[in-house]
């Protein structure tokens, strides 16, 4: 899996990192089980903080995404079932929707739009 | 003879640095000059034109660097020149230099002309990072280091240099450890050509630290195999490290070559959908600056080397120090003339008789001399312990089939005094005309 950081974004850098993982693991690129890269490791690879890849780690880890192990490191969690969005998750859909509102999409278009990408996500 | 080893060992680098840079101009990890490319930049006539440009560009610049060295290498045959060595060292550098930043900088041009600029992004790879990075032990080290020091204990006499060896071998394997950037190589989404290459960089660049650590035990075996059991035998020292050195040249650039190799043969299918270029981030393409990046060392594009960030203070603290040192080497030149420079005539003054040579004088009172020789030539296989042994001054203390004396004479032009002191300590001494060593001889003879 390759992450693509973009330092002239206004989105954090570790909201990059912890964006593209979720991606990932929807994607079927990371299984649950898979091992992910120690802070250092991966803090190294992408030439930064370590502090940045922990605080990736540390929201993905609340987001219930990834699960670390102090001996283990981090790794894809193993989901059963459907564990229903989080607030945050809502709330961004909520506002992303009101987006494409804005954009002149009707609820077909939209729903149709949702349906594509969450279909990409995980083909 | 110095400046026969040194010139001849010097003198083919624009041949390597013209083939490292004509490599440079094919294809590799889609960089061309330091420039990143689309795959189809690579049938693109314009492309192509400037490449060649680039090639011919290098030809001319080799030849040009050789005939100056030869000129260099004539004027100061007879004794080594540090100053016109240096310069012409520094003229190598920066014309290569300033070569490459040019072709890159058109190359850059055209490909903006052209449109083929992509977002500026780094990728990183995760598969990569959390895999487990195998890397040569550190045993191999120390188990180099160890042989290299073994014959201190043998010859006490040259027990710095052996333990400096070993010190070196050490230091290898703090330099495969630390001066690499553990980082992917990353060129597109091709998982696979991802990890073959980190396997293949990682691979070489442990293996040239280790075949410097070998090397440096080998240095020392062979010194102490060549001036212990065979103390006659000092030019077999010499010989053995020139063809060493050679030979470890030989090695690591057929390594950088093959490396090379493999980069340009594993990325020959990249350049479509998505491929990393970083090249705002690569001054001339050859200087790397990215305040973006927390590292300091950091992998070279191309090849198995590594160099520094300069957006990082430790970057351009050694940035300062490299260019301090490209400038200052002619400089640097001049001194080191002037200090390995003929020594001053022999002459007594105030019942003294002293040797001077830049930096350090020989005083050695009349009284305390026990005995002195006149000689027409000196000792053979003559080993330096601490010293300079330059063409026109040897100087410092040296081991010689008489035992072991201190020198400061130029081995040029003789006669020299061998002057044996009240305790036993041996000089040996010349300096300026033969008539002047002749007068001071019968100086200290004295009217009997």
């Amino acid at each position: 899996m390759l992450l693509k950081l973009d330092f002239g974004s206004d989105r954090p850098i570790y909201m990059q990192i912890r964006d593209q993982i979720v991606l990932a693991v929807a994607r079927g690129e990371l299984a649950a089980g898979d091992k992910l890269p120690t802070i250092r490791a991966l803090a190294e690879e992408c030439g930064v903080n370590m502090m940045t890849v922990s605080k990736a780690y540390q929201l993905l880890k609340q987001e219930g995404t990834i699960t670390t192990d102090r001996r283990s490191g981090a790794a894809v969690a193993a989901r059963s079932g459907a564990v229903g969005p989080t607030r945050e998750t809502v709330e961004g859909l909520r506002l992303r929707l009101g987006e494409l509102r804005l954009a002149g999409l009707d609820v077909e278009q939209a729903v149709e739009l949702c349906r594509r990408l969450y279909e990409e996500g995980t083909e | 003879m110095n400046a026969l080893i040194t010139w001849g060992l010097t003198i083919w680098l624009p041949v390597l640095m013209c083939g490292l840079n004509i490599n440079e101009a094919k294809f590799k990890k889609n960089l061309a000059v330091g420039v990143t490319f689309p795959r189809q930049a690579r049938e693109d006539p314009a492309v192509l034109g400037l490449l060649k440009g680039f090639k011919r560009e290098q030809i001319v610049l080799c030849l040009a660097l050789m005939a100056a060295g030869i000129a260099c290498a004539a004027l100061t045959w007879r004794s080594f020149g540090f100053a016109p060595f240096f310069l012409w060292i520094d003229l190598m550098i920066l014309a290569q230099f300033v070569s490459y930043a040019r072709w890159n900088g058109k190359l850059k041009k055209l490909k903006k002309e052209r449109g083929w600029t992509v977002p500026n992004l780094r990728a990183a790879s995760v598969t990569m990072a959390a895999a487990p990075a195998r890397r040569v032990n550190g045993v191999w080290f120390a188990a180099a280091a160890v042989i290299a020091a073994v014959p201190a204990a043998l010859d006490r006499g040259l027990w710095m240099m052996y333990f400096l060896d070993g010190a070196i071998a050490l230091g290898c394997w703090a330099g495969a450890k630390y001066l690499y950037r553990n980082r992917a190589e990353t060129v597109d989404e091709n998982d696979a050509v991802t990890a073959a290459l980190t396997r293949v960089r990682r691979r070489a660049w442990d293996r040239v630290w280790l075949l410097c650590a070998w090397t440096m035990a080998a240095v020392s075996i062979g010194i102490w195999l060549s001036t212990v059991l065979s103390p006659a035998a000092g030019g077999g020292a010499i010989l053995f490290t020139v063809v060493l050195a050679l030979g470890v040249c030989a090695v690591a650039v057929a390594l950088e070559f093959r490396v090379r190799r493999v980069q340009e043969k594993l990325t020959a299918g990249s350049g479509e959908g998505f491929y990393v270029d970083e090249d705002d981030k690569w001054l001339w393409g050859q200087i790397y600056y990215d305040p973006n990046d927390s590292r300091t060392i950091i992998n070279a594009r191309t090849g198995v080397n590594s160099t520094v960030n300069l957006a990082r203070p430790g970057g351009k603290a050694f940035m300062v120090f490299a260019l301090i040192l490209l400038l200052g080497l002619p400089v640097m030149g001049l001194c080191f003339d002037a200090m390995f420079g003929a020594p001053q005539p022999l002459r007594i003054e105030d019942g003294t008789l002293l040797a001077e040579s830049w930096g350090r004088d020989y005083a050695l009172p009349l009284e305390d001399i026990g005995s002195a020789e006149l000689i027409d030539a000196l000792p053979k296989g003559m080993v330096r312990v601490m010293g300079t042994g330059a063409d026109q001054l040897l100087k410092g203390r040296f081991r010689t089939t008489w035992g072991d004396a201190t020198l400061c004479l130029d081995p040029r032009s003789g006669p020299w005094l061998k002057v044996e002191m009240a305790d036993g300590t041996l000089y040996i001494l010349g300096g300026g005309e033969a008539s002047q060593t002749q007068s001071v001889y019968a100086a200290l003879r004295g009217p009997g």
